[in-house]
């Protein structure tokens, strides 16, 4: 067909070119006028037609005409024969192959719903065949009998499973021919693995011939017309099993004694399949047997065969001591699983152990070479992670490998126990440490408490040292001495009673001394002394002469060298006793000057100076 | 692979078993013959580059106690027709069978097999009683199955027949 779109001539009479004859002039009127004629008689025709090409020569109108006509077009040629299937094959086989090319998700995605189950159906068939061989190796690899057969099979150099299986065997499909009916010639033949098979051709023929043989016996001896086809040939351990349709016989070899109904569950089924797919090929057949291969399938379901002990793979139970087997490396598993668990367990509970502890940084832990492993910061003073494994943990400490870098801590607990080693901390002090100041409280000699004064600054993480509330055992000492004191005078009089010079001595020379000690104590002393009267007498006079009485040990003191700065003098009359006067000694006693002694801070100290001594 | 059945056809002991016996291969011995009324062997021949297996049914001789049975042409694509040159009866005997398989199957390929050309100085059969027959269309073939002259030709040509058929 010519690709040209079709023409045809216009409607309109022509418009003749210019006469350049009389001749040309006629020929032009002449086709006017049939242009004319032609338009009277064809011109609905004409309209028609050019309507029609229209149509045919327009791609679009055709495209549309077509789709609508397509799929009732598709189905009746499916209808008539194969041919647009044969021809619709390849451009269906290059466009699955082109689209998977492309993207296989597609493709992939709309067969996986098929797929699963297929693959499910398929595995649990080769898991299933596969406990069964297994169970019939173990039954025949331990029993007595096995031990029999193997002995055989070492002696008849035949293999192992090839003797259990003839001991075993029930039946077995060997060959399975199928045979044109008429002539008796082979169309496809198959054998069992490892059967020994002769030329499948001759015996074909032969089993065709002595079936006609035997055909025709029955009716000369019995006259046994009916004697339409030979079912079975019994030949001692094997049987020939026959089955037919019109065209084609179906012979089946069979070793052993297999069940009846085999015929009507497999073999008839067999033939009728193939009499039915390949009629015709059957009916036309002239020797070529190639167009039989497609029967293969339905011969191979024939090859059928059973042993002894073995179930029909449909009812086939997994035995008993599989379901042992599995629940014993269930078992096992979950053993495995709970210690696995357990030893995490107990390692993450030695890790948050280790956390918790001051000083104690873990940068790295895990598993390595089979051991566990931790790593990290370690204060010196930090407790000892080797003891908290032994200690606190069931963990066995073989299993575990630790790895610590010293390092300082500012942890409060650890900077305190630095500071107890550095300082020492001796009996009734009591060392604290909060945000930065590190705090003595109670008593301790004075060369500790500047040993620790001195030393608190070199303590990593103390920022402050706080002592005031520590006290100098030493100065104390001096103190309560000096406050045992008391020095006596004349009834009535500033006058110091005699024999007291040595005692003025030795007071003199305590109370140089608590000044000398204070200030590197980080101390002020105030020295109070008071004076006192006794009851007797009135109370301004007393007053005055408690008051001079201070005045005169004041003088004393100082004449002895000691800086007035220290002192208070104050006059008590007799408002202080020294003693509750009951007694003419307690009145005696209260005749006196006594002695109070206060340890300042130095700061304070110092503001309290400015205005003393005054009265 | 193409098959075609053919049988082989003749008076008692005019030698169709022996005529074979070296040209095909066997899986049966000759007594199947006998006890059967058949045997069946293969021969595969090569027919314009094209292969054929032929499965040849070596018949009963037909004699006065045994006719050979029709039945096992059922199906064949040819015959051999064999008579034995040294006893001019045995042709009678092939017209005979030739006959019978007309009347069962229709006109088919076949060749007549003179067997016994070794014994020529004994023929009973004479050049005329042969042009005789290939007067008729018969394709006549002298062999002998103790030198084996012609009887690959006869297999061969009867093959041929089949294919161009």
């Amino acid at each position: 067909m010519s690709d040209s779109p079709l023409r045809i001539v216009p409607n309109q009479p022509v418009e003749p070119d210019e006469p350049e004859n009389a001749d040309s002039t006629e020929a032009a009127v002449k086709q006017d006028e049939m242009a004319e004629l032609r338009r009277l008689l064809v011109e609905q025709e004409q309209i028609q037609i050019n309507n029609i090409l229209e149509r045919l020569n327009n791609p679009r109108v055709r495209a549309r005409e077509m789709s609508r006509l397509l799929s009732e077009a598709v189905k009746l040629r499916a209808a008539q024969d194969d041919s647009l299937t044969e021809a619709l094959a390849p451009t269906v086989v290059t466009s699955f192959h082109s689209s998977v090319k492309k993207d296989p998700r597609p493709v992939a995605e709309a067969i996986s719903p098929l797929m699963g189950p297929a693959i499910r159906r398929a595995i649990s068939t080769a898991l299933n065949a596969m406990i069964q061989t297994f169970d019939q190796a173990l039954k025949h690899s331990f029993s007595r009998q096995g031990l029999k057969w193997r002995v055989e099979s070492w002696r008849t150099g035949k293999s192992f499973a090839e003797v259990v299986l003839l001991h075993t065997l029930v039946y077995r499909v060997e060959q399975v021919f199928l045979i044109h009916k008429q002539s008796g010639l082979l169309l496809q033949h198959i054998a069992a693995s490892s059967v020994e098979t002769q030329d499948a051709d001759i015996v074909s023929g032969m089993l065709t011939a002595i079936q006609e043989a035997l055909r025709s016996f029955a009716y000369d001896s019995f006259g046994q017309a009916q004697a339409e086809h030979i079912d079975t040939l019994d030949l001692g351990d094997r049987q020939v099993w026959f089955e037919s349709s019109p065209q084609a016989v179906l012979a089946v070899v069979i070793r052993g004694r297999a069940s009846e109904s085999l015929r009507d569950v497999f073999f008839a089924p067999a033939i009728e399949a193939i009499q039915y797919e390949q009629r015709e090929t059957l009916e036309s057949f002239d020797g070529d047997t190639s167009p039989f291969e497609l029967s293969r399938p339905h011969l191979e379901s024939c090859l059928l065969s059973r042993y002894e002990g073995q179930t029909d793979p449909a009812k086939f139970k997994i035995p008993l001591y599989i379901w042992l087997l599995l629940a014993l490396i269930l078992a096992a598993i979950g053993a495995w699983a709970f210690f696995a668990w357990r030893e995490s367990r107990r390692w993450d509970d030695y890790l948050n152990r280790l956390r918790a502890q001051p000083g104690i940084v873990i940068t790295e832990e895990g598993k390595r070479d089979g051991k566990l492993f931790v790593s990290g910061l370690r204060d010196p003073l930090a407790a000892d992670p080797e003891m908290i494994l032994k200690e606190q943990t069931p963990l066995d400490p073989n299993d575990v490998i630790s790895r610590w870098e010293p390092y300082q801590a500012l942890a409060p607990q650890l900077v305190l126990a630095r500071a107890k080693t550095l300082i020492g901390s001796p009996q009734g002090v009591d060392l604290k440490f909060e945000r930065g100041k590190l705090s003595a409280k109670g008593a301790a000699p004075h060369l500790w408490i500047a040993d620790a004064q001195r030393l608190a600054r070199f303590v990593h993480g103390v920022i402050e040292f706080d002592d005031t509330n520590l006290i100098d055992e030493d100065l104390k000492e001096l103190s309560d001495q000096i406050e045992r004191q008391v020095i006596r005078f004349v009834v009535g009089s500033a006058q110091i009673a005699p024999g007291q010079t040595q005692t003025i001595k030795i007071l003199t020379d305590q109370i140089q001394k608590l000044a000398a000690l204070t200030p590197a104590a980080g101390r002020a002393v105030r020295v109070e002394i008071i004076g006192h009267t006794d009851i007797e007498g009135d109370e301004s006079a007393n007053q005055r002469l408690s008051d001079d009485r201070s005045a005169r040990i004041l003088s004393m003191l100082t004449a002895g060298g000691v800086s007035k700065d220290i002192f208070l003098i104050r006059g008590a009359a007799s408002k202080e006793p020294v003693r509750p006067e009951t007694t003419p000694s307690d009145k005696e006693l209260n005749r006196s000057v006594s002695f109070k002694i206060s340890l300042l801070a130095s700061g304070k100290a110092a503001s309290q100076q400015s205005k003393e001594p005054s009265r | 692979m193409i098959q075609k059945k053919i049988c082989l056809l003749g008076a008692f002991a005019v030698g169709k078993t022996s005529l074979v016996s070296r040209f095909v291969k066997s899986l049966y011995s000759d007594q199947y013959i006998t006890t059967v009324g058949v045997k069946v062997d293969k021969k595969t021949v090569n027919v314009n580059g094209q292969e054929i297996n032929l499965i040849v049914w070596d018949l009963a001789g037909e004699d006065e106690f045994q006719k050979a049975r029709m039945s096992y042409l059922s199906g064949a694509s040819g015959y051999l027709l064999v008579a034995d040159g040294t006893r001019i009866d045995t042709i009678e005997t092939a017209r005979m069978l030739r006959q019978r398989v007309n009347e069962n199957f229709g006109a088919l390929p076949f060749i007549f097999i003179i067997n016994k050309a070794d014994l020529a100085s004994e023929w009973e059969i004479d050049d005329q009683a042969v042009a005789e027959c290939e007067g008729q269309g018969w394709t006549v073939i002298k062999a002998s199955a103790k030198t084996g002259e012609g009887v690959e030709e006869a297999f061969a040509k009867l093959a041929e027949k089949i294919y161009r058929k």
